[in-house]
């Protein structure tokens, strides 16, 4: 241990993280003691607290991003910070932003008045913070287990409502036995190596002669856990209920903010610690799992008649192409799942955003086409911007979602992964149709009810018009997206 | 510049007609009219101020994109593109002009989409870089199937949007494959360093496959054609002139510019492939068009008809055939166009399509079957037509590559003669079933540019040919031809 450096790196570049973790405290005491009266409680608890968290998350986005510490291992080895960790933070902190920003209106619509609810979402922020920035197996363990004990907690969070229930024991049940596959895959590691440090893992299996059996079955168990936490398949059935039964807000932050942070996981794991295993193990596995998530995602996707459930089972056909870019095994491969990555959460919190408009307008308890028809007559800014945004999901040029795409192409073919390729395209021209036909029901149908103009909430139409602008017009200036995930790419590789 | 200027007042006229109010529909319409009609007089300075004599690209302008992956947004034309340029720009105000009557629905959605898609073909026309002609070739797609799914005159326009946007973009994907290989392998986009490439027989013959699934369902060729029909029909009378006008040439001139210019060994290897298909095309929906009781479906299976000739012209290896390919092609855009703001305007008096439910127009519309009868003889091809010069060289040249397929594609011309005989004796002649309005002063001035451009192509073409000769001539590569 550094001691002599102890507060010199480790304690300065963990700086946002520690101020999250007093914002914590900050934000219970005020929920507690703000929340004492009942005309507190069902007037001004919830504003407060969203402003106040909102706060807390914008100051955050700027600490992460003054980070005077170069790229290096803290705290024993067991976190690290380098520019992957550093801008995926931002990102991170960002999305969350977005996400808690928008609900003020559906928080009150639904009556959600406790304030434990921020206090959950910083969490999850920290928790993303520390998992993104981890380099150990147990410390991935740890913070991953975090996380999900929050999700399990917040997909339960409308009380009266059945669906959440299940969804949240579903997620339980099911990401808990994914957690210990987790462990019983580090440990089988640790078995074989002698060591669970990334770091170490990574000198260690450089000249590999020959490994056990057992190693690779910790590796398939280990990386199986990460999937499933991001929903591909085979491990992805349980994002279509959880998504369709927890509460809107909630469905928001899971389709939005974590698949970044384990992303930069199973980069790390696949990239840095286990890069000398990939001709022999990890191509086969991420081309196999992405093209059965893409099919997965295009096929049930079809069937779908509820708006959740349908962008739940698109989000598993784009983890599909995420996995499709992890195996290509290059620079290129990573460049493009980062890129993929942001412009994938840009897309969803678009698209989540207007599921919570519609959540506060609709009757149902839960959405389907017959809410969303006639969209283009009450909001029709909103509904073309809508629109483009579908366009970007299936791909279509000159949205930011093509270039995605595109750059997921080049890597795959650049290592000549060619009827990878062309099953990649016809699952997209597959998936293009159930987009399509969600623009249809918006633009081409005839509603018998009346239909009547609500206005977005003011903090819900600023984040739709600035990410909508992003994705929207990328093609006129893809510089600064690009450059960054170069770097922050070229960074990984080294 | 100039090139820049093009589309950069086409993004203004998008922006203004956003700003304006929806209520001031007169403004609106002038507004979208004035730019395009701007667009097409700068479009003609082009024109004055090409030089024929030379093959290189001209008005050339590199606006840098993305510089350190050698892809850049550079605009030029040539002999070739000019062409399908100024059709494009002509094509377009003609078609505001036809839709000045329109009431149904959101007249703003409308304009941007037409605006929109004439930028978007603008840039297809002139980019010379491979990834953004996909981009652009490609992001047609989005305003157009909006247009025939919102204006679309019944319920079967939602399967017509269906199919054109499902079949484009299932062969633009492969085609995607195949860009993404050549930018891998030659490490630009830039179609003049990939004119230059010679690519291995092998590689030339799975990238001109790539490139084929996509182009042949634009052009459009047996077996991807349903689609045609089908859109034609559903869309409004505006967007089936742009279909047939201008996004049918799409598949053409991608084929000349890409598949020609970089894969030749591969398109001379494919040549009896593609004369088959066309062969087959041109006869199988010429005879499908004699039975058609629809008048937008009978011109529609025509238009398949006259791409397929097309199509043996430019795979037939000589000059000749390029050229009166791509001068059958605008002479396509002229007449299809005229003939669909014909239908266009039966439609707006009677709301029907219907074979059966017009006669006798000869008796009180004298105006429009003069029209109608000049644009009839255009379609079959009356010496004197732009639509002559075309087809019978496109004889010449497929005489000279393969006699059968010539044999069979001059039946084109019999058949040709059958539908559009028939179906003008049908309507104009006999008993007198619908009394009307004739031409009103607007539509006549929409007729009157395409009338003239019909006779002047066909009358003196060489106009036309000695722009293209050169740039034509750097395409074909005789020698290297077997």
């Amino acid at each position: 241990m550094k001691f002599s450096l102890f507060f010199q790196n480790d304690t300065i570049a963990f700086l946002p993280e520690l101020f999250l973790a007093i914002s914590i405290l900050v934000v219970l005491m005020h929920g507690s003691f703000l929340g004492l009266s009942a005309a507190a409680l069902y007037t001004y608890l919830t504003p407060s607290m969203i402003r106040l968290t909102s706060i807390i998350l914008f100051i955050s986005a700027f600490l992460v991003v003054n980070n005077p510490i170069e790229s290096q291992t803290l705290w024993n080895s067991i976190f690290i910070t380098d520019h992957l960790s550093i801008w995926l933070k931002l990102f991170v902190v960002l999305g969350l932003l977005v996400c808690v920003s928008v609900s003020e209106a559906y928080m009150f619509s639904v009556r959600l008045r406790a304030f434990e609810f921020f206090f959950f979402i910083i969490s999850i922020c920290l928790s993303l913070w520390l998992l993104i920035s981890s380099y150990d197996l147990l410390s991935i363990y740890l913070n991953m287990e975090f996380m999900s004990l929050i999700f399990y907690v917040l997909a339960t969070w409308k009380k009266n409502s059945y669906f959440s229930a299940e969804a949240g024991l579903k997620y339980f049940i099911l990401g808990s036995v994914a957690s210990v596959f987790f462990l019983f895959g580090a440990s089988l590691i640790y078995f074989s190596m002698g060591t669970t440090n990334l770091g170490s893992l990574s000198l260690l299996t450089e000249n590999l002669a020959g490994c056990s059996p057992l190693f690779y079955l910790g590796l398939i168990c280990l990386i199986s856990a990460l999937l499933f936490k991001l929903g591909a398949a085979p491990y992805h059935m349980w994002i279509a209920d959880v998504y369709e039964g927890a509460p809107t807000t909630v469905s928001l932050i899971f389709a939005s903010v974590p698949k970044l942070a384990i992303f930069v996981v199973v980069l790390r794991l696949v990239y840095t610690s286990f890069w000398c295993l990939f001709p022999v193990f990890w191509e086969d596995f991420f081309c196999l799992c992405g093209l059965f998530s893409l099919f997965i995602g295009c096929v049930c996707g079809l069937g779908e008649t509820k708006i959740k459930r349908l962008l739940a089972f698109s989000s598993v056909a784009h983890v599909g192409f995420l996995c499709l870019g992890l195996a290509s095994g290059s620079v290129e491969g990573i460049q493009s799942v980062l890129f993929y990555l942001l412009i994938y959460m840009l897309t969803a919190l678009f698209l989540w955003i207007y599921v919570l408009h519609l959540d506060l307008t609709s009757d149902n308890s839960f959405l389907t086409f017959s809410d969303v028809i006639g969209l283009v007559r009450s909001n029709p800014v909103f509904g073309l911007g809508i629109a483009l945004m579908i366009f970007s999901l299936a791909g279509v040029p000159p949205l930011g979602g093509f270039f995605a795409k595109l750059n997921i192409f080049v890597s795959v073919i650049d290592s000549s992964y060619y009827l990878v390729a062309i099953f990649a395209v016809l699952t997209s021209v597959v998936s293009a149709f159930y987009y399509i036909r969600l623009i249809k029901i918006f633009y081409f149908e005839k509603a018998e009810n009346w239909f009547y103009f609500v206005p977005l909430t003011k903090a819900a139409a600023f984040c739709v018009v600035t990410i909508g602008w992003t994705v929207i017009f990328f093609m006129l200036s893809p510089n600064l997206f690009y450059l960054l995930i170069y770097k922050i790419a070229i960074g990984l590789m080294i | 510049m100039l090139l820049n200027s093009l589309f950069l007042l086409l993004i203004i006229g998008v922006f203004g007609l956003i700003l304006i109010p929806a209520e001031h529909r007169l403004l609106l319409r002038q507004f979208s009219l004035l730019i395009t009609s701007l667009v097409f007089i700068l479009s003609l300075f082009l024109w004055l101020g090409f030089d024929h004599s030379t093959s290189k690209f001209q008005f050339v302008v590199n606006n840098l994109w993305l510089p350190i992956s050698n892809v850049n947004l550079v605009l030029g034309i040539d002999g070739i593109s000019l062409f399908f340029l100024l059709l494009t720009t002509l094509i377009f105000p003609l078609c505001l002009l036809a839709s000045w009557t329109f009431e149904k629905g959101n007249l703003k959605i409308y304009l941007i989409s037409f605006l929109s898609m004439e930028l978007v073909l603008l840039l297809v026309f002139t980019s010379l870089d491979l990834l953004f002609f996909y981009i652009f070739f490609e992001a047609v797609l989005i305003p157009m199937f909006l247009v025939i799914g919102i204006y679309g005159s019944r319920q079967r326009k939602i399967r017509a949007a269906y199919m054109f946007f499902l079949y484009t973009l299932l062969g633009s994907l492969f085609m995607l494959i195949g860009v993404v290989y050549i930018y891998l392998s030659v490490g630009s986009t830039s179609y003049e360093i990939l004119f230059i490439t010679k690519f291995s027989n092998y590689n030339q013959r799975w990238l001109w496959l790539a490139f084929f699934a996509s182009f042949a369902a634009k052009v459009p060729m047996l077996p991807v054609h349903i689609w045609l029909p089908e859109a034609h029909v559903e869309a409004p009378t505006a967007g089936s002139v742009i279909l047939a006008g201008i996004l049918l040439k799409l598949g053409s001139y991608g084929f000349l510019r890409f598949s020609l210019g970089l894969f030749p060994q591969a398109c001379v290897y494919f040549t009896p492939f593609v004369f088959s298909l066309s062969v087959l095309g041109i006869v199988y929906t010429s005879l499908t068009a004699i039975r058609q009781t629809d008048l937008k479906r009978l011109i529609a299976y025509t238009s398949v008809a006259h791409m397929n000739l097309v199509m043996i012209g430019l795979f037939s290896g000589t000059v000749i055939g390029v050229e009166a390919a791509i001068l059958q092609s605008l002479s396509h855009g002229f007449v299809s166009s005229a003939l669909f703001l014909i239908i266009g305007v039966l439609y707006d008096r009677w709301h029907t399509r219907g074979v059966n439910y017009y006669g006798g127009l000869t008796h009180t519309m004298p105006i429009f079957i003069i029209v109608f009868l000049f644009f009839t003889m255009a379609n079959l091809g009356l010496p004197g037509t732009s639509s002559f010069v075309g087809e019978f060289l496109l004889l010449v040249s497929a005489f000279d590559a393969n006699t059968t397929a010539c044999f069979f594609a001059a039946t084109s011309m019999i058949l040709g003669g059958v539908y559009s005989l028939w179906l003008f004796n049908r309507i104009a002649y006999g008993n007198i079933k619908l009394v009307g309005c004739d031409l009103n002063y607007r539509e006549f001035v929409i007729f009157l540019p395409l009338l003239v451009g019909t006779v002047f192509m066909g009358l003196y073409p060489n106009i036309f040919f000695s722009v293209m000769h050169a740039s034509v001539s750097n395409l074909v590569w005789v020698d290297s031809w077997v």
